[in-house]
């Protein structure tokens, strides 16, 4: 590939995951306030709820832009760190039902677990990379 | 699955960079090829294969546990 191409390339790449991040970021930012309005209308919490699906859904679409123009080695490294991040993520998740049917733990929060689904993904991801790269 | 690419790219005078541009994959990709932690697909193996100017068979050869 042509340095030019190259550095076109690396810039779309770049800007699909930054872009998507930040519209990630700010459509859960909107959906959040919206939904800290203490007298929201039904209309108006299902609105929030749309934009904030949405924002996550193309930030989702970007990111596997993003994977699917990497070389087949890089694929392989997202596709380790999926089935990595998803055991460990139903593991947790089974954990915190047991714990919480015990008694140890009060209700674990949606928003709880889903950031922590996200970050076991960035874990699993640098894990990954690591042992391939090392 | 052991292969010769180290060999056959010290003959080239080739870095893993240079190597990774030709056939279209990081330099990483090649060290992971290289160091037999990472079996590449058929299609990337022709493309070593036809960079050196080799059978893909005469790079790559299969080991006892494969």
């Amino acid at each position: 590939m042509p340095q030019a191409e190259k550095n076109a390339y690396g810039f779309r790449s770049l800007v699909l995951m930054y872009g998507g991040l930040i519209l990630l970021g700010a459509t859960y930012a909107i959906a959040s306030t919206m939904l800290n309005q203490s007298r929201a209308s039904v209309g108006f919490r299902a609105a929030a709820v749309i934009v904030g699906v949405i924002g996550f859904v193309l930030w989702q679409l970007a990111t596997a832009k993003v994977i699917l123009t990497r070389d087949e080695f890089t694929r392989r490294i997202h596709l380790i760190a999926l089935a990595l991040a998803f055991a460990v993520a139903v593991l947790c998740i089974f954990t915190g039902d047991l714990l919480q049917r015990a008694g140890f733990v009060h209700s674990i929060p949606l928003t709880t677990i889903w950031l922590v689904v996200f970050a076991i993904w960035c874990f699993a991801l640098i894990g990954a990379g690591w042992y391939y790269r090392r | 699955m052991k292969n010769r690419i180290r060999v056959l790219r010290a003959e080239q005078n080739w870095s893993q960079a240079e190597l990774g541009m030709r056939v279209g994959v990081s330099r990483q990709a090649i060290n992971a090829i290289e160091t037999g932690r990472y079996d590449p697909g058929l299609p990337l193996a022709m493309r070593i294969a036809r960079a050196f100017n080799e059978k893909v068979d005469d790079i790559f050869e299969l080991e006892e546990n494969d």
